[in-house]
């Protein structure tokens, strides 16, 4: 009986977080999809148009290697080795995924090119090309990679690799175990990249370069015309969907599974001091280009004037603030049991809105929410949150997809059947192995909320500005000190929260350890 | 189990925050206005508004990013459930594809009717105020007066060769520009003088306010774009010139704000009376006198002396019905030949 009660309670639970997750998430994007469905395809796709799409696509990729050719060693040496000021780095490698990707290239362009007040070396290169936007978005977004292989090598069950050792070199423990072990995790990395670098448009837009968002957004903006914006997203989609397949069909058959019950201290590779220093150079180019140089554009450009800006502009950091935590911890807690219910089982829907330009997300949460139904949450700074969680749920469930396959499902099994109910075998057994999948899932969450900027746009109730389209409407106006103060105190907002989630999660570290 | 009690702790923060979210719903008489026009200008207008009238305002304001057709789109999208009850464009052509998709009315402004036939609608749909104008903009330490274009037809000119930028002919006022062109000459002609400024490497950038500082840096010698943009940089001191072109030819174009009435609007008489202040001689004054230097419609109105009288100015002789009728053929050419 009190089992019976239980697996209704639970049945019941995985009902309505399935409900939530396609109430916000999926259906207001396949409403504006079947709204706007036509065959009027062809009008809208000619000979340009397609060479647009060809360098999209080349963006894409371009993005994705030099982010794995960027990221991955840095995980390598943050896990395995020596290097110097690990554990610093081991924290400051995340700040580059913290500046938006637009405030970087306006840095960028006062530093190189006349743009600047204050700095401003005033080089004859070209910067206004792709490959600008693939090195600029690629420094945005190594951290991905970074970020989702070191949680990865953490979770490896230390055994394997000891057992492995004592029949390869180090070497071939890599090649034959860590590699394979931490592949899917690479790969999922890769597919953020390709989305995040081919939905981005304040890049190219800035930097002058045509990019297929850009086209889906003419539509909008200059011909008001729904139809050839959906109609126009269509070869994305497709794209990110044969990506996505590609991975399954490498995937498929392979078992990936490492029950990380128990848990020690990786034996760190003792570099000699030759390599460390190499290592260390390498660290520290990739976070000068990366953080140094435009931070401290931004701070000279700023002229110290921060603590004006933050208060003349203290209500939009508010909301901000607010609305990025809100929608990272739904996120969160919708996402985990998401994953855990259902894992991959809906992964063409769930996936279906992460190829889909923001604009359309925004205008598809209007059609939807704007009823008299829901009318308390679209004149409030909630839907805000619900656009959010429109465009981001399928990231923020993507990344707990890789940590709950490294889950055996026998750990499950057997604590049900000595008689554990669900709310225990989650408690005590899920979540103490789901910590890192939790940490990366919020922060992923929330970084990309804070920086929103096209759906908030759209959905933005009167009287609330974001800070992001604050700035935006600045960098219009040419206020190099007010657009560099708000970007300083943007970063601010996002790196501040994390610094103490990740510093609460090593104290508790400390705490059970020390039990 | 402490990752239950960190997870309970987000929890609690998600519920704490979304309580704040939602607003206690207090009943003070409130206007809704969506606002295209620059937020830095209006903001002041608008709280001048609220002082005078005890009525609160609830703005909503674009962004360039949007290219200010953020709004648009939001208000067709809200077309069934309206929850704007002004929209203050920055400009008319986006104004008329609202009124052609049925989404704002009729609303005769006592204050309109001194407004020139040329900048309202005959059937009051929406009302022109302060208006902007295109011009020519030049970089005075690379350019000498006397070298100083005077015309758009100089954009074809060998000697601006790579040397000149223009907004993206897609978007905004350059946009109605280029419509207006069509519109006076014809698609032919207009076709031709857009493939002969592409042939002189005119260079196509992200907006009016990017050409102003392209040529304040002098990374292009001259420039195409608004009074208010040009007007940011001249306050400044910036070393730019700005030039009405085409006044012994065509003309340049003269495109108003409009004001118009959200049709089923929550608050329809805050709604007129907003309408009403905005149509005032006092905002067409303050417009003027404001960074945007925006020029008056309605006669009798005080303006600095860098601001042109309206009647003084030589503008292409097309209505803004003419333009917006141009408006997708233009683009269409536009996005073929310029956009890659």
């Amino acid at each position: 009986m009190h089992i019976r009660i239980h697996s209704g309670l639970r049945l019941l639970f995985k009902i309505v977080i399935f409900l939530l997750f396609f109430v916000v998430a999926i259906f207001p994007v396949l409403y504006i999809f079947s709204s706007n469905l036509s065959f009027d395809f062809f009008s809208v796709f000619d000979k340009r148009v397609s060479s647009i799409l060809l360098r999209t696509i080349l963006l894409g990729f371009g993005t994705v290697a030099l982010s794995l050719i960027i990221g991955i060693p840095f995980a390598f040496l943050l896990e395995y080795t020596n290097l110097p000021f690990r554990s610093f780095f081991g924290v400051a490698y995340l700040l580059p995924l913290l500046m938006p990707p637009y405030i970087n290239t306006v840095a960028w362009l006062e530093f190189l090119g006349k743009r600047g007040d204050v700095i401003s070396l005033n080089l004859p290169i070209d910067i206004y090309n792709l490959y600008s936007v693939i090195i600029i978005l690629a420094l945005s977004f190594f951290p991905v990679v970074t970020l989702i292989t070191s949680l990865a090598i953490r979770n490896i069950d230390l055994g394997l690799e000891d057992a492995a050792r004592l029949l390869y070199p180090q070497v071939g423990v890599m090649r034959r175990v860590t590699i394979p072990l931490i592949m899917p995790h690479i790969l999922v990395s890769s597919i953020f990249v390709f989305v995040f670098s081919i939905s981005e448009m304040g890049v190219p837009v800035l930097l002058m370069v045509n990019v297929f968002t850009s086209e889906v957004f003419v539509q909008f903006s200059a011909f008001f015309n729904t139809a050839g914006a959906v109609a126009l997203s269509i070869p994305l989609i497709v794209l990110i969907f044969i990506i996505i397949l590609l991975n399954h069909l490498y995937l498929g058959g392979k078992s990936y599974i490492t029950i990380s019950s128990f848990s020690g201290k990786r034996r760190l590779i003792k570099l000699s001091n030759l390599h460390r220093s190499a290592a260390l150079i390498y660290v520290l180019i990739i976070m000068t280009f990366s953080v140094l140089i435009p931070v401290s554009v931004l701070l000279l450009e700023s002229r110290f004037q921060f603590l004006n800006a933050f208060s003349e502009t203290l209500k939009p950091i508010m909301y901000t603030f607010q609305s990025a935590v809100l929608s990272a911890t739904l996120m969160t807690v919708l996402c985990f049991f998401m994953a855990y219910f259902y894992r991959k089982k809906f992964d063409p829907i769930i996936l279906f809105p992460i190829a889909v330009p923001g604009i359309i997300i925004g205008i598809g949460i209007i059609n939807f929410f704007n009823v008299d139904a829901t009318s308390l949450i679209y004149n409030s700074t909630l839907i805000i949150t619900i656009g959010h969680m429109a465009r981001f749920l399928p990231f923020v469930t993507k990344t707990f997809h890789p940590f709950f396959e490294q889950i055996h499902p026998s750990l499950e099994e057997s604590a049900r059947l000595t008689g554990s109910s669900f709310p225990e075998i989650i408690q005590k057994i899920i979540l103490p192995l789901m910590k890192p999948g939790i940490v990366s899932a919020w922060i992923i969450g929330f970084v990309l909320s804070i920086r929103e900027l096209p759906v908030t746009l759209l959905v933005s109730p009167p009287g609330i500005q974001t800070l992001p389209v604050r700035i935006y409407t600045l960098i219009h106006y040419n206020a190099p000190e007010m657009v560099s103060s708000l970007s300083l105190i943007l970063i601010f907002l996002t790196i501040a929260p994390i610094v103490l989630l990740l510093a609460f999660n090593r104290l508790m570290q400390a705490t059970t350890a020390k039990k | 189990m402490r990752v239950t009690r960190l997870l309970s702790l987000l929890l609690a923060v998600g519920v704490v925050l979304m309580g704040g979210c939602i607003d206690s719903g207090e009943d003070v008489s409130s206007v809704i206005i969506y606002v295209a026009h620059d937020q830095d200008y209006s903001e002041s207008i608008l709280k001048e508004f609220e002082e005078e009238t005890g009525i609160q305002i609830k703005a909503l304001y674009d962004t360039e990013i949007t290219k200010t057709a953020g709004l648009v789109n939001k208000l067709i999208a809200e077309k069934n459930r309206p929850r704007a009850d002004v929209f203050w464009n920055n400009e008319v052509s986006r104004t008329i594809v609202l009124k052609n998709k049925g989404i704002i009315e009729p609303y005769c402004s006592p204050n309109a009717v001194e407004v020139l036939d040329a900048y309202k609608d005959p059937e009051c749909y929406w009302t022109g105020f302060g208006a902007r104008a295109r011009v020519l903009i030049y970089n005075t330490d690379l350019v000498a007066e006397e070298d100083a274009p005077e015309s758009i037809l100089d954009l074809r000119n060998p000697e601006w060769k790579g040397k000149a930028c223009i907004a993206n002919p897609l978007f905004g006022s350059t946009a109605s520009h280029v419509a207006s062109l069509f519109a006076y000459w014809g698609d032919e002609k207009a076709m031709e003088y857009l493939n002969q400024i592409k042939d002189n490497d005119v260079r196509i950038v992200e907006s009016n306010g990017r050409v102003r500082d392209l040529v304040v840096s002098g990374e292009f010698y001259i420039g195409l774009t608004d009074t208010d943009d040009a007007n940011d940089a001249l306050i400044e001191n910036k070393p730019i010139a700005m030039v009405f072109p085409d006044q012994e030819g065509l003309g340049t174009l003269v495109f108003p704000n409009s004001v118009m009435l959200i049709k089923d609007g929550p608050n329809p008489e805050n709604a007129k009376t907003l309408i009403d202040f905005l149509l005032s001689k006092k905002v067409e004054e303050t417009l003027a006198y404001s960074k945007a230097m925006q020029i008056p419609l309605k006669p009798g109105v005080e303006h600095p002396g860098n601001v042109p009288d309206v009647d003084e100015l030589k503008c292409i002789p097309v209505t803004q019905e003419e333009i917006y009728n141009k408006l997708e053929v233009s683009q269409r050419f536009v996005q073929d030949i310029f956009i890659r």
